[in-house]
């Protein structure tokens, strides 16, 4: 006789599950409500922005704030810097990954395994470690106040090299007979990696892609170092720090409107995509 | 291995030999080419700047003079007298030693929760997702703002009767709170990471078990954990690379501040290096972030051997 796991009455694993439901949405409002916050306060009034008692929502609606985020600063301009950017750092990064992770899995050539393995062993550095002479190189080349330190060192810094390991452990995964029989038909290894491989990887290079992305909208450091100063140079992260006053205090209802405008477009993606997140992300997860 | 194989043919005569490569040589030479991009640009973005930044580490190199001037372990011996740096080195470690385990077990918790509540997992996973794809600097800074003493969290609090800190202004409090809003943005990656691997467990398995008479507690850490440890293996080397790189966290909510409460290593070299242009003893900070972070690298590797559990 399969013994009852515990002796709970019907009622009582209900009362359980209903009780489990509700602490994740608790659970839940820590996360959601900075959005929400975020949000309202966007439409606020800057005197609605820090009364007491605290105003869930605003009297009147204020869209002027996000007319104002874009009189305050080029702010459309810096938006398209972030996406160019991050774009340009996509197809770079595929490009490099996708060629070194193929050659990495499937190229057989001396010393193989310890480039990997040096490769692999900064996948932790922070960019921190290597901000110091990344400025100074590029203030020898000339381009400091450009955005070309931006879009060339993430292609080979350590986020692509992210890029490079899971590009390998999924052309590891991909069958040699599709590529034996593209070598009866008489492709190089550039035919086979192009006409074969590339195009059985669309999973992997999304992901990729999507890691890249993110990784390239979020960077602060590098922008901070490398661009600051100059308003029309900037991407957003640094955008969003730049509403203040003459004494430094930001306009808390603009900044806000600000990071709305920067936060909506990833969230509407996310929202309709979700699923080739989470796909990507548990890919991720199993190959690691 | 398939593969035609050319042999050099013989020379038409003694004065010209014409060198064909072989297959395999071929073969070779195009695999060094495809990998050529990469590893170039690693020498010269991420190889290149180690060396560099080791060698400016022995030097006493201002950015306003703008001259460098070799000390050898000058730098390190001043890092071993810096009054801050005992301070710096403490929040790297209470940082760490919160966020990883935090955000690791707030994501094991929600996602195990969340496998029992199948109907709503969608939902729930959206929700707890969202944070994540908020871009940082976003997320960051509206923290900022509701950490303001006069900001909603403390109104809110005073609602309930409590008069809560100057959050961002107080170093216990400041502390605590760039934890939690690392963690409160990761947790929901953690969460998926964790679904993904539970879904990943063929019921048979914990059918099985159950037959045996594990239930509950028993079946989590006899059958679950070991079948997951992969992820959570994962997880916790993401937590830990967050857990460094915590650079945008800490310029957004704190500057490092109050005093350096909040400074970690890794802020401690923008600090030293662009604020007050030590860029020499920034480096020597920045070289032993980067023995640390290779310690770690060597750790985790022979960890994941020991611990992951795997079918091989």
């Amino acid at each position: 006789m399969i013994p009852e796991s515990g002796s709970q009455s019907r009622a009582g694993v209900r009362a359980k599950s209903t009780l489990v439901t509700l602490g994740l949405v608790v659970l839940a409002l820590p996360m959601l409500f900075p959005l929400y916050w975020m949000f309202s306060s966007s439409l606020k009034s800057e005197g609605e922005i820090f009364k007491f008692p605290p105003v869930m929502i605003p009297a009147e609606l204020r869209f002027d704030n996000f007319e104002q985020v874009f009189s305050l600063q080029p702010f459309a301009l810096q938006y398209f810097n972030s996406v160019y950017i991050a774009t340009l750092n996509v197809i770079g990064t595929l490009i490099v990954a996708s060629l070194a992770g193929y050659a990495f899995a499937r190229i057989p050539f001396r010393g193989r395994t310890w480039l990997l393995v040096l490769l692999l062993s900064t996948l932790l550095m922070p960019i921190e470690v290597l901000i110091i002479p990344l400025y100074v190189l590029m203030a020898e080349v000339g381009w400091l106040g450009t955005h070309m330190p931006l879009i060339v060192e993430p292609i080979f810094g350590v986020p692509a090299i992210v890029g490079t390991f899971l590009m390998r452990q999924h052309f590891l995964s991909m069958p040699v007979e599709l590529e034996d029989a593209g070598r009866l038909d008489g492709l190089g290894r550039l035919g086979i990696f192009w006409r074969i491989a590339v195009p059985l990887a669309k999973p992997a290079l999304a992901s990729v892609a999507i890691l890249t992305f993110l990784a390239s909208w979020n960077s602060f450091l590098e922008p901070l170092v490398f661009v600051s100063g100059n308003v029309e140079l900037m991407t957003i992260p640094i955008a969003l720090t730049q509403f203040r006053d003459f004494s430094g205090e930001p306009f808390w209802a603009i900044t806000m409107a600000a990071a709305t405008l920067s936060v909506l477009p990833m969230l509407i993606v996310f929202l309709f995509a979700q699923r080739y997140f989470v796909q990507g992300i548990a890919r991720v997860g199993i190959h690691g | 291995m398939v593969g035609a194989t050319d042999r050099p043919e013989p020379a038409a005569s003694g004065l010209r030999r014409s060198v064909r490569l072989n297959y395999r040589q071929r073969d070779r030479l195009s695999g060094y080419g495809f990998v050529a991009p990469q590893v170039i640009g690693f020498l010269i973005f991420v190889a290149g700047p180690i060396l560099a930044v080791m060698w400016f580490s022995l030097n006493d190199w201002n950015l306003i003079v703008a001259e460098l001037d070799f000390i050898g372990l000058g730098n390190y011996q001043a890092i071993l007298q810096d009054r801050e740096i005992g301070n710096v080195a403490l929040n790297s470690v209470v940082f760490a030693a919160a966020y990883v385990p935090l955000n690791v077990g707030l994501g094991l918790l929600l996602a195990v929760a969340a496998n029992r509540a199948t109907r709503l997992v969608g939902v729930l996973r959206t929700m707890y997702f969202a944070p994540v794809v908020v871009s940082l600097v976003a997320w960051t800074i509206v923290f900022k703002f509701i950490l303001q003493d006069r900001g909603v969290l403390n109104g809110a609090l005073q609602i309930a009767g409590v008069d809560g800190p100057n959050w961002l202004r107080e170093p216990a409090p400041a502390l605590a709170m760039v934890i939690i809003v690392q963690v409160l943005k990761t947790a929901g990656l953690s969460m998926v990471i964790f679904l993904a691997a539970l879904q990943g467990i063929p019921r048979e398995v914990t059918e099985a078990a159950r037959v045996d008479g594990a239930t509950g507690w028993s079946l989590f850490r006899r059958i679950t954990v070991p079948l997951i440890s992969p992820f959570i293996f994962l997880t916790i080397v993401l937590s830990v690379i967050n857990s460094i790189k915590s650079f945008a966290l800490i310029q957004l909510l704190t500057e490092g501040g109050p005093g350096h409460a909040t400074t970690v290593l890794a802020y401690y070299i923008y600090n030293q290096g662009f604020q007050r242009f030590e860029m020499g003893y920034a480096s020597a900070v920045a070289v032993v972030l980067f023995v640390i972070v290779l310690g770690l690298t060597g750790a985790q590797f022979r960890l994941r051997q020991r611990w992951v559990y795997s079918e091989e």
